[in-house]
């Protein structure tokens, strides 16, 4: 049985595609949270919602 | 450790090298069906903008937005749930989880996700109303339709209908915050204009949905049925479409638009009453002939339901605003 204090010892080095692909995916990921916050943000406030601080 | 190295992983995930997946943002943005959510996206406007009231042009647009994303919700949380059947139909096998780019999970988490934020932020942006509509378009979609009744019954298309034509209810409810007549007319066009749509669809490409087991209606109840339903639900369709001529929807624009669209519908729909459409299996060499002018007879009218469908909208609202210029 596997244990937390077995470290691993095979690794593996990704390809190009998969770093390219990963990279990509990460991108889109922190765009796609951004525009999130920004959306939520803008929505609030166009219902009268004002943050504390403004 | 180099940051690019990766613990290889005993997880049953669709894997390339070092296990890390290879789908990319395009792949994602086709688990949402993007043909689909054009459609989804131009009923919607119509309901909202046709809907009495006004709604400010900033949530107008998150209401699109939402509108759009949670129909690809169902889209990706569908591919996740059909990625069997998918694999083996020539038409969907190249979709990213057949392709093995990307693992199911990743998809059904996708689109757990974005049903969530969708539904949740329209109900932020518009009303309760409109996001609980849409929150029931993506249950219908994903429970009743996909995982109930597609593999099921020959009436799947019919009963699954209901979600691809809720589009124009929920934008025409987020300006008003309730389902009239008029929305619920809206609803009925796309609704009773899908079977007919899909039938003919079926009825000249059959082999590969009977091929995986799913049963459309050509080959449970045969061809000369599902052209008889085609005809019935074409004849449902014209009635339906000239409603809003009674009920204030549409003016005089848009009825005569609408007439002719639907003399062009039940015309096509009459000639693949009339013809032989869909009948492969049982053709002899001597009424072959026959048979392929049937199948191009249902192609004429699956093509024609796609521009009758952007049409019949493209004049409900240009009525609606050529009356409010007047």
């Amino acid at each position: 049985m596997k244990e937390y204090r077995d470290k691993p010892t095979e690794f593996s080095k990704p390809t190009d595609a998969e770093v390219k692909a990963r990279t990509k995916r990460n991108i889109a990921l922190a765009l796609g949270l951004l525009l999130f916050v920004l959306l939520v943000f803008i929505t609030m406030v166009s219902r009268g919602q004002l943050p504390n601080a403004v | 450790m180099n940051a690019d190295t990766h613990i290889i992983s005993d997880e049953p995930v669709a894997l390339a090298g070092a296990g890390l997946s290879l789908a990319g943002p395009r792949d994602f943005f086709q688990l949402m069906k993007p043909r689909v959510m054009s459609l989804v996206i131009f009923t919607a406007i119509i309901g909202l903008i046709v809907a009495p009231g006004s709604l400010p042009l900033y949530n107008s647009i998150m209401a699109i937005l939402c509108i759009a994303v949670g129909a690809g919700a169902s889209g990706a949380l569908n591919m996740w749930y059909d990625a069997d059947i998918d694999a083996q139909m020539k038409r969907t096998k190249k979709r990213p989880l057949p392709r093995g780019v990307m693992a199911p999970g990743t998809a059904l988490t996708f689109g757990v996700l974005l049903s969530v934020v969708s539904v949740w932020m329209l109900g932020l942006a518009t009303n309760y109303v409109a996001a609980a509509l849409l929150a029931f378009t993506i249950f219908f979609y994903v429970v009743i339709y996909t995982m109930l009744l597609k593999r099921r019954t020959p009436q799947n298309i019919v009963i699954g209908g209901a979600p691809g034509a809720l589009p124009p209810m929920i934008g025409y409810a987020a300006v008003t915050g309730s389902v009239t007549l008029d929305s619920l007319i809206l609803f009925l066009i796309i609704f009773i204009w899908t079977p007919p749509h899909f039938w003919a669809l079926a009825l000249y490409k059959l082999s590969d949905y009977g091929r995986v087991g799913i049963p459309m209606m050509p080959n449970v109840a045969g061809p000369k049925s599902t052209r008889n339903q085609i005809f019935a639900y074409s004849l449902a369709l014209a009635a339906i479409a000239a409603a809003p001529v009674f009920t204030g929807l549409g003016g005089s624009v848009y009825a005569f638009g609408a007439f002719l669209l639907n003399a062009g519908f039940v015309a096509l729909a009459f000639k693949v009453w009339r013809s032989r459409a869909g009948e492969k299996d049982e053709v002899q060499p001597e009424s072959l002939y026959e048979v392929q002018k049937g199948d191009r007879d249902a192609r004429n009218l699956f093509a024609f339901s796609i521009l009758y469908l952007f049409a019949i909208f493209a004049l409900i609202g240009a009525d609606y605003l050529l009356r409010g210029s007047l």
